[in-house]
């Protein structure tokens, strides 16, 4: 994966936790990084995850928390955005991270649940290998002792590449599918990998596949990886990694994601998601047009039961109708939502065709 | 105030507290409250309403040639009854001084080992009634001034010398919650033998039970609230995990053919571990792998004497429950395979699903980790144990 791209985002090799079994170090790190954040968190990733989750997890696997930043000129994702910079360069916990770990501290089976649906959206990783292992490009084999062993995936004999073999040739075709959301926040035209990967050492900090095998784990455990290598997503993340999920269940999905233990969503941050979804990160003029001209729609149609609404700060973005007293918003997203999605869409003066 | 409860109802209630305590790890505090004494003994530590034997305890009762003895060596640990029954035995050595019994002597300051410095400085012995006679009837074979008194007084007295100075108190453990093994297997726990259902409730001990104490709906909850159903799961779970690593190594939990027709509770299985280069070593028994992993682990079986032929002759009710629960399965061996038993798929599942992969996988690391390391320097023992003569101990 070369970049013909003139503004390409470029990712890091994958990270995740480093003991498969346990995808609970991850939340962990988010706890210790909520507690650190009395001060701002400034820097690379390393120098964050060497400051603050030093003896909490190991620094390779605590890259793979944080989302996109710029370096030396280059858009760069070493991992799936649990922790996202901000424009004067503050690492904070997202939203999602923070009703993440909200959720696991009080059930945390059911904050492993949602961690795993959050891979499956936010991993450009995670969602090549479900990609490429639907429609059989490559074939995962012995899962079963895979899952058992120390040795992780390995690529040719636990991970069989029958095509898409070579690393320049992963990603093709499938840059929209596996990374679309981070190419639109990136506003970048396509995947390229970071130049720094590719000149590490050769088996220890190259492009390897290995870690792959946390995540399935994950997978396992919630129950959508069977011992025979089969993965059975639920409907609504299929369709995610499918492409095929309408707007309304893609704001549904995101609401589900980001809601703190009151089921309250800041409204601006999670339909700047759903347009991610689609490949569109407006400005905020054509942003603010676009909302309004959603919101109107769909309260007029009953698409949007709106349950409650709340204040909320500077980071929760603009309230509904640009009200401050209704950025936070309790809602329940009907099918209907899905022609006002399409009205709307007008409105972003984008020639982007309403797909995904 | 110790006088008084050493009589009557107390002393019925402060014996069968002792002895519960000994036998089943655990008694209620109130009915040792008038002996603050031997709180400081290290023999349990206090827990809520509640005292819970510690390692010491178990200790104690080894050192002694039957259970029933640890009663009155923990009495011994009283100082008043202590000076009293020291004053008897002094002059029991005294008298056999005086009849000139050489050999009866030689024997009895052997037996008393460490007491003797204790015994010197004796200022009245007695041969006269002590005081605490009740006491001694329910816990002697005889009033402690009289013959029949004699060995047991000289054993439990010298099987707690040196304990009555005071020793540390061990730090109390925390909780157990069923769905994280890492509060429960811990240094200094101990671990009732298997039975089929508690004889007494286990809160801070680990329970024997292989039945009814929850989780009958499904099986990993079941395996987790009963210990010694998690242990064995740990054991199988350690092997397909071992194996899967295809070049380390593995074990097998084989059966003799000459027990194939008691499967399902065995009176023996017998631990073959592979080391890496290939070479087969027949290490012993699982009784013996037990033994090994609970010292690795620093839990204590609560038993008197627990051997490795003990545990063996115990496990056979914890192997047919697991096998019954389909947490182990027996293959009865093909193509040079000899029958052994393994994890079954089902449960092997159920350890990477969402509860099994948090509480028995992840935290009940420590167990997978003890039970390897257990049996690799088992097998090097052997190997080293064959390689100075024994000879026959290494399988191919």
């Amino acid at each position: 994966m070369t970049a013909p791209f003139a503004h390409p985002l470029h990712l890091e090799r994958p990270a995740f936790w480093t003991e498969p079994g346990d995808p609970e170090s991850w939340f962990r790190a988010l706890d210790a990084l909520a507690a650190a954040q009395s001060s701002p968190l400034i820097g690379a990733p390393r120098a964050v995850a060497d400051r603050c989750l030093s003896g909490v997890i190991s620094r390779r696997s605590a890259i793979g928390l944080f989302g996109l930043f710029r370096r030396e000129g280059r858009d760069l994702l070493p991992g799936v955005g649990l922790v996202a910079s901000d424009a004067d360069g503050h690492w904070e916990l997202t939203g999602e991270a923070r009703a993440l770990l909200g959720h696991w501290k009080e059930e945390p089976a059911r904050g492993l649940e949602m961690l795993s649906a959050y891979l499956v959206r936010e991993s450009p990783w995670l969602r090549l290998l479900l990609l490429r292992l639907q429609r059989r490009d490559w074939e995962l084999r012995h899962w079963v002792v895979v899952r058992s062993g120390r040795a992780g995936l390995k690529a040719g004999a636990s991970l069989l590449l029958h095509r898409h073999a070579e690393p320049a040739v992963w990603f093709a075709g499938l840059e929209q599918r596996t990374a679309g959301r981070w190419l639109a926040r990136a506003r970048s035209q396509g995947l390229a990998y970071d130049p720094d990967v590719l000149r590490r050492k050769k088996g220890k900090d190259d492009l390897s596949l290995a870690p792959l095998v946390a995540p399935l784990h994950l997978l396992e455990s919630v129950g959508w990886l069977s011992r025979t290598g089969d993965v059975t997503l639920p409907g609504p993340l299929a369709a995610d990694l499918a492409g095929t999920s309408t707007p309304a269940q893609a704001l549904t999905d995101i609401t589900a994601g980001q809601a703190d233990l009151r089921g309250f969503v800041a409204a601006e941050p999670v339909l700047r998601e759903l347009l991610a979804t689609y490949g569109v990160s407006p400005g905020d003029d054509t942003f603010a047009r676009w909302m309004d001209m959603l919101i109107e729609q769909a309260m007029k149609r009953g698409a949007l039961e709106l349950l409650d609404a709340e204040p909320g700060q500077a980071r929760h973005g603009r309230g509904l109708h640009a009200d401050p007293s209704r950025k936070l918003v309790r809602w329940v997203v009907h099918t209907e939502f899905n022609d006002a999605f399409h009205n709307a869409w007008a409105a972003l003066g984008t020639e982007r065709e309403l797909t995904r | 105030m110790i006088l008084a409860a050493l009589q009557g109802r107390a002393l019925a209630r402060t014996v069968d507290a002792v002895r519960s305590l000994l036998v089943h790890g655990e008694a209620p505090a109130s009915a040792l409250d008038d002996l603050e004494g031997l709180g400081s003994c290290g023999l349990w530590t206090e827990r809520g309403a509640g005292l819970v034997a510690t390692p010491l305890a178990v200790a104690l009762g080894d050192r002694l040639p039957s259970a029933a003895e640890a009663v009155p060596a923990v009495f011994a640990l009283l100082p008043e009854v202590r000076a009293a029954w020291l004053r008897v035995l002094r002059a029991r050595f005294a008298e056999m001084g005086e009849r000139g019994d050489v050999a009866a002597v030689a024997d009895a300051v052997t037996g008393a080992g460490a007491l003797a410095g204790e015994l010197v400085k004796v200022e009245a012995p007695s041969l006269s009634p002590t005081g605490f006679g009740e006491l001694e009837r329910a816990v002697l074979p005889a009033a402690a001034h009289e013959a029949p008194a004699f060995p047991v007084l000289l054993r439990v007295l010298a099987a707690t010398a040196g304990m009555a100075d005071g020793t540390p108190a061990p730090q109390p453990l925390p909780d157990i919650i069923f769905d994280n093994p890492s509060t429960a297997w811990r240094p200094g726990r101990l671990l009732r033998l298997p039975e089929a259902t508690d004889a007494e409730p286990a809160t801070a001990v680990l329970s024997g039970a292989l039945d009814g104490r929850g989780g009958d709906g499904e099986v990993m909850r079941w395996t987790l609230h009963h210990p010694w159903a998690f242990l064995l799961a740990q054991l199988v779970f350690t092997k397909e995990a071992w194996e899967a690593e295809r070049k380390s190594g593995g074990i097998a939990f084989e059966l003799a053919l000459a027990h194939l027709p008691q499967l399902q509770s065995p009176p023996c299985v017998e631990v073959v571990v592979t080391r890496p280069n290939g070479e087969e070593v027949r290490c012993g028994t699982l009784g013996e792998l037990v033994q090994r992993t609970l010292g690795q682990l620093g839990v204590t079986p609560l038993g008197h004497r627990v051997t490795a032929g003990v545990l063996d002759g115990r496990l056979g009710l914890a192997v047919d429950a697991v096998q019954r629960r389909s947490v182990w399965r027996f293959e009865h061996g093909s193509g040079g395979r000899r029958p052994s038993y393994a994890i079954h798929p089902a449960f092997s599942d159920a350890c990477y699903r969402a509860l099994g992969s948090r509480a028995f996988y992840r935290l009940g690391s420590p167990v997978t980790i003890a039970v390897r390391r257990a049996a690799e320097i088992w097998a090097a023992e052997r190997i080293a144990r064959a390689g100075g003569g024994a000879g026959s101990e290494v399988a191919t």
